[in-house]
């Protein structure tokens, strides 16, 4: 199904919305790209939420495609939800954005799933609480303030 | 009615030592005299590592030792034993660990408190008693033979001070059916940046954390971890992966979580 013009798929998945299984289709590649990026910057963490690439389109020929920007669907994978946004500058990728909400950078994207089940558990009781190490002083103002709890 | 010592009975028991609280609750089958009697005995255990290690008090033999005014030789033989284990613990860890503070002064606090903790556990187990827990300050230990579900149950404060209004709980972890037996949690919620940088001296920690809480079979091992973590950083995620017995959860400053692999089997559900 590569197009006539034999670019890379990349191109086409950047191609107006009517054709947007494509795009589905490399945001799924680019997820496995993303993935590994991810886990790099989870590594190294990196200040900015934007992975730079190498433009990987080439010229189409005929008039040059106009500068866009789209996003994807959110895409579920192991650790919750992808969404990226894919810019094209004068007919080449230029940016791939791991987009806003969910996904803002490889920490955010890998732990969001953590913030749930620890939430979840919140409201079983428990026997003892543990913190970092309370002063003698902290320690009295919380018993007295359970006591008066108590009623 | 008169065979009252053979059932087991609940206790409670909080003591004030080494400038935190200390409480041990659970089942006693002796009387009330002897369990009273144990649980004094073992406070007595803290409050002699306090006489011997506390830096708040000028004439322990530690503020003597950190001053030069003795050696560990003429120390009581535990400091000897206490500065051996803070030596391994030092390797154990890559020296994100270290009781040897930039000043080059010897600074085992962050190992006492959970050291004489386990020491006073282990004489209430000598004595007969095999059900409980003990909260050190924030720091938990369960026995063996605990027997009721919420005793396996522990909650792991948010990263604010417990004395703070908005004071809550993060989360609840359950070691019913592990291995594990104990958790530390290191931060800075409730005694300031008290953990120092032991690989860029003069240095502040690593900020990447507000709180780490570390689970693994025993309380010294959970609090050596939980502290070594906190100073390293985001990088001690990785690394605590790679340690076998261990899982640890880890508060960033903006309330986002992160955990080891295995740490996701232990929320209470």
């Amino acid at each position: 199904m590569q197009s006539s013009s034999g670019n890379s798929p990349y191109t086409n998945a950047v191609l107006p919305s009517k054709r947007k299984w494509k795009l589905g289709a490399t945001v799924f590649s680019v997820l496995s790209i993303a993935g590994g990026l991810l886990v790099n910057n989870h590594l190294n963490p990196a200040t900015t939420s934007t992975i730079a690439v190498t433009p990987i389109g080439t010229k189409t020929g005929g008039a040059a495609k106009p500068n866009k920007t789209v996003t994807s669907d959110p895409v579920p994978y192991q650790f919750g939800t992808i969404q990226l946004s894919v810019t094209r500058k004068n007919g080449k990728i230029s940016a791939i954005d791991v987009g806003q909400s969910t996904a803002s950078n490889g920490r955010d994207q890998a732990f969001p799933y953590l913030v749930q089940y620890a939430i979840k558990a919140q409201s079983t009781n428990f026997a003892n609480l543990g913190g970092a190490t309370y002063t003698t002083d902290a320690f009295k103002s919380a018993l007295a303030s359970a006591i008066t709890k108590l009623g | 009615m008169t065979e009252v010592s053979h059932q087991p009975k609940q206790f409670e028991h909080i003591e004030l030592a080494m400038g935190t609280g200390f409480s041990f609750h659970g089942r006693s089958s002796l009387s009330d005299s002897d369990t009273s009697i144990v649980l004094n005995q073992a406070c007595a255990i803290l409050h002699e590592a306090d006489r011997i290690f506390s830096l708040y008090k000028p004439e322990s033999p530690l503020s003597r030792l950190a001053r030069g005014e003795t050696s560990v030789a003429a120390c009581p033989p535990v400091v000897d034993e206490i500065w051996n284990a803070c030596e391994q613990w030092e390797k154990t860890t890559d020296g994100w660990f270290s009781a040897f503070t930039s000043e080059h002064t010897f600074d085992p606090s962050g190992l006492v408190k959970t050291w004489a903790a386990e020491r006073a556990a282990e004489y209430v187990l000598e004595q007969g008693i095999t059900d409980f827990t003990l909260n050190a300050g924030g720091d938990i230990m369960i026995s063996d033979g605990v027997t009721e579900a919420i005793d396996w149950r522990m909650g792991i404060s948010k990263p604010i001070s417990i004395a703070a209004p908005e004071a809550g709980v993060l989360t609840v972890v359950d070691l019913h059916r592990t291995t594990f037996r104990a958790m530390a949690t290191s931060g800075s919620a409730e005694r300031g940046n008290h953990i120092w940088n032991p690989k860029a001296v003069g240095l502040a920690p690593n900020q990447d954390f507000v709180q780490v809480s570390v689970i693994a079979r025993d309380l010294v091992t959970a609090d050596v971890w939980a502290t070594a973590a906190f100073a390293e950083g985001e990088r001690a995620i990785a690394h605590l992966n790679r340690i076998d017995d261990l899982e640890a959860l880890f508060v960033y400053a903006d309330g986002n979580l992160a955990a080891t692999d295995g740490f996701i089997n232990l929320f209470a559900k």
